[in-house]
């Protein structure tokens, strides 16, 4: 199970400058289809990494289903080095995204957000058109159907 | 002469894996059709912390099916396992 509040409160109290994306924004905006990790866009300005590292470090996170024995350490220089990361992490599986198809880094994002209050905590969401635009341009066959139900939500609560 | 599949794949029977935007809409109208809207409709009631903590509710639920479905069939296989009246 991913443990959002402590996720969230991490990145939240560390001043990271992140946006959710992916399956858990959708289920913030209404969606009912059920996800396992939480998609991240994160601002990969120098002091923003060194803030992720801090506040994602005490969940001593690794790569997800890499090969074992595969070296790997979470720290401003790798995370420098690299763009998107999916990561196990002990409060559950985060994707650690400098960028999505479609929608660019977090600061051409940004204005594409709301920002929601959960767990005493507040965060920024990509808003739930933008979510859409990102799965279509996503291409994949797998997102179909929560294209679909992300279009009818948007419906729903246009006639709400 | 080719049979026609009982079970078609919308997203297949479409083309959507030619990334090509009509096919694509096509088949997003095709699954529109079968959203549940009253569960939408339940859910926009809630909050977005209640919807999440709904989420973290339907992982462990699935967690606990999976372990069960692995204990299961590790029964299965053990050799200390009762044979069936």
């Amino acid at each position: 199970m991913t443990d959002l509040p402590s996720l969230i409160e991490a990145l939240a109290d560390r001043g990271v400058r992140f946006i959710v994306v992916g399956g858990v924004a959708g289920i913030a905006h209404g969606a009912a289809r059920t996800t396992f990790d939480v998609d991240c866009v994160y601002d990969r300005s120098p002091e923003n990494v060194s803030r992720l590292v801090e506040a994602l470090s005490p969940f001593h996170p690794c790569l997800r289903e890499a090969p074992a024995g595969l070296p790997f350490r979470f720290d401003v220089a790798t995370l420098r080095a690299g763009l998107n990361f999916t990561l196990d992490t002990s409060a559950g599986p985060i994707d650690l995204l400098g960028e999505v198809p479609g929608g660019g880094d977090h600061d051409r994002l940004l204005p594409h957000t709301i920002e929601i209050e959960v767990f005493g905590r507040r965060c920024r969401v990509v808003s739930l058109r933008r979510l859409i635009e990102l799965k279509r341009a996503a291409g994949r066959p797998k997102d179909l159907e929560a294209i679909a139900e992300l279009e009818a939500l948007e419906e729903e609560r246009g006639s709400s | 002469m080719p049979c026609p599949d009982p079970n078609p794949n919308p997203a297949a029977a479409a083309g959507a894996d030619r990334g090509d935007g009509d096919s694509m809409s096509e088949v997003i109208d095709l699954y529109k059709r079968d959203v549940d809207r009253s569960l939408l409709r339940d859910r926009l009631k809630r909050t977005p912390e209640e919807r999440l903590i709904d989420l973290m509710r339907m992982q462990r639920l699935a967690e606990e099916v999976a372990r069960a479905g692995r204990r299961a069939r590790d029964a299965e296989g053990s050799p200390h396992r009762r044979p069936a009246p």
